[in-house]
């Protein structure tokens, strides 16, 4: 799908504000598929029917509530914000289930966050797919910045296993990407 | 997904125009009718302050009305933030820490010129500090049905904060109003008994923003 940017969206929103029924479908169908690939990604394939409720909610609550969009700010700012807001409250409501995530949504605001809370979402999805040590071992040498000895003191292994680790992991990750490309195109 | 499009087309269908402001339209709109039946309350229930014609003479009077209707304007400001999403009226709270300063000030300048014990005591505790802030409280209730209205029509996505906010505001309001009734001079008295009025007010809000304000 082509990309959609934040001037094309505020452009149809301000049309729609001001009553175009034409400018009003067209930002529907468009904020309808990016919620749809916003909410599949952020709640896994078993939700995929809680995702078109959380699609119609979220334009609803667009809807009923766009009073509260103020002209002189960026829409998607705005728009992602009622998102995230839905999607907080589907998570409390279903059980607090992924409450690690919740916070990163919470605290990120500006204007392209959504994409920094993918990334990092998509980063401990995949460290999550090595097996336990070597996930643990990249997230405290290459995430969090350890040095080798530090980790290896902390983990009761040699440096050498370490760095083994880190590298065996990093490279198994990058044939899972290279994997999961090729699956996607 | 077909649902999807239904809702789509109603949506389209159900769409009106949006006046500029429009926001802080439906906030005066909601405000004005609370204003009203606060000031009816106060003035039918409790009365003008007998001796209103001679207090409008003394500064402390106008210090003592200051105070709420300056904390009531920092208040609406921080209502129009927090009613949108993702709206953090940290702003807010320089200028109301400010205000209540400068009122601590001039009550404790207006102390230091007290001079018996009991006019000190008149000063602080007065005649009715007990039931000063369950008027507030009173005065307080048909704003914050009014800012409640506005906000359950608005998107704050933090509703105890707004909760707090709309009640503090809706208190402060109030109190602006209960101002003309009450027969109080001393400004440490409204330091004390006014803002435990207002911050009551906050309270009631917090608690009511987290069952009335999710959407």
């Amino acid at each position: 799908m082509k990309q959609l940017t934040e001037t094309e969206l505020k452009a149809l929103m301000l049309l729609s504000l001001d009553g175009d029924e034409t400018a009003y479908r067209c930002l529907l169908d468009m904020l309808r598929h990016l919620l749809v690939s916003y909410y599949a990604r952020r709640l896994g394939g078993s939700a995929a029917a809680h995702v078109d409720d959380l699609v119609q909610d979220t334009l609803l609550a667009l809807h009923q509530r766009r009073i509260t969009y103020d002209r002189a700010r960026p829409f998607t700012a705005w728009f992602f914000t009622i998102a995230r807001h839905k999607l907080v409250d589907h998570h409390r409501r279903s059980g607090g289930r992924a409450h690690v995530g919740l916070e990163a949504i919470g605290d990120v605001a500006d204007d392209y966050s959504e994409d920094a809370v993918a990334a990092n979402m998509d980063v401990n999805r995949l460290l999550a797919s090595l097996p336990a040590w070597q996930g643990e071992m990249i997230r405290q040498v290459r995430l969090e910045g350890r040095s080798v000895a530090e980790t290896a003191a902390g983990a009761g292994r040699t440096e050498a296993m370490v760095k083994i680790g880190v590298h065996r992991g990093i490279k198994a990750l990058a044939a899972r990407l290279r994997g999961e490309r090729g699956e996607d195109g | 997904m077909a649902k999807t499009d239904d809702m789509i087309d109603d949506l389209v269908k159900d769409l009106l125009p949006v006046r500029k402001h429009a926001l802080h339209r439906l906030l005066i709109l909601a405000l004005v009718p609370g204003i009203v039946l606060s000031a009816a309350f106060i003035l039918l229930g409790h009365g003008l302050r007998p001796d209103l014609s001679t207090a409008v003479s003394q500064a402390a009077f106008w210090a003592k009305s200051a105070y709420p209707l300056l904390l009531s304007i920092v208040g609406v400001v921080a209502l129009v933030k927090v009613a949108r999403p993702g709206g953090r009226p940290v702003a807010a709270a320089a200028p109301a820490l400010i205000i209540y300063s400068l009122l601590t000030m001039l009550g404790l300048l207006q102390l230091n010129a007290a001079t018996s014990p009991a006019e000190h005591h008149r000063l602080i505790m007065g005649i009715s500090y007990w039931f000063c802030p369950l008027i507030i409280l009173a005065a307080g209730a048909p704003l914050m049905a009014a800012t409640f209205w506005f906000l359950r029509r608005a998107a704050p996505t933090r509703p105890r904060l707004a909760g707090f906010i709309a009640g503090g505001t809706a208190g402060s309001i109030g109190s602006w109003v209960y101002s003309w009734g009450c027969i109080e001079n001393g400004l440490t008295f409204v330091a004390l008994w006014y803002t435990l009025g207002i911050l009551l007010c906050g309270f009631v809000g917090a608690v009511c923003g987290r069952h009335f304000l999710r959407w």
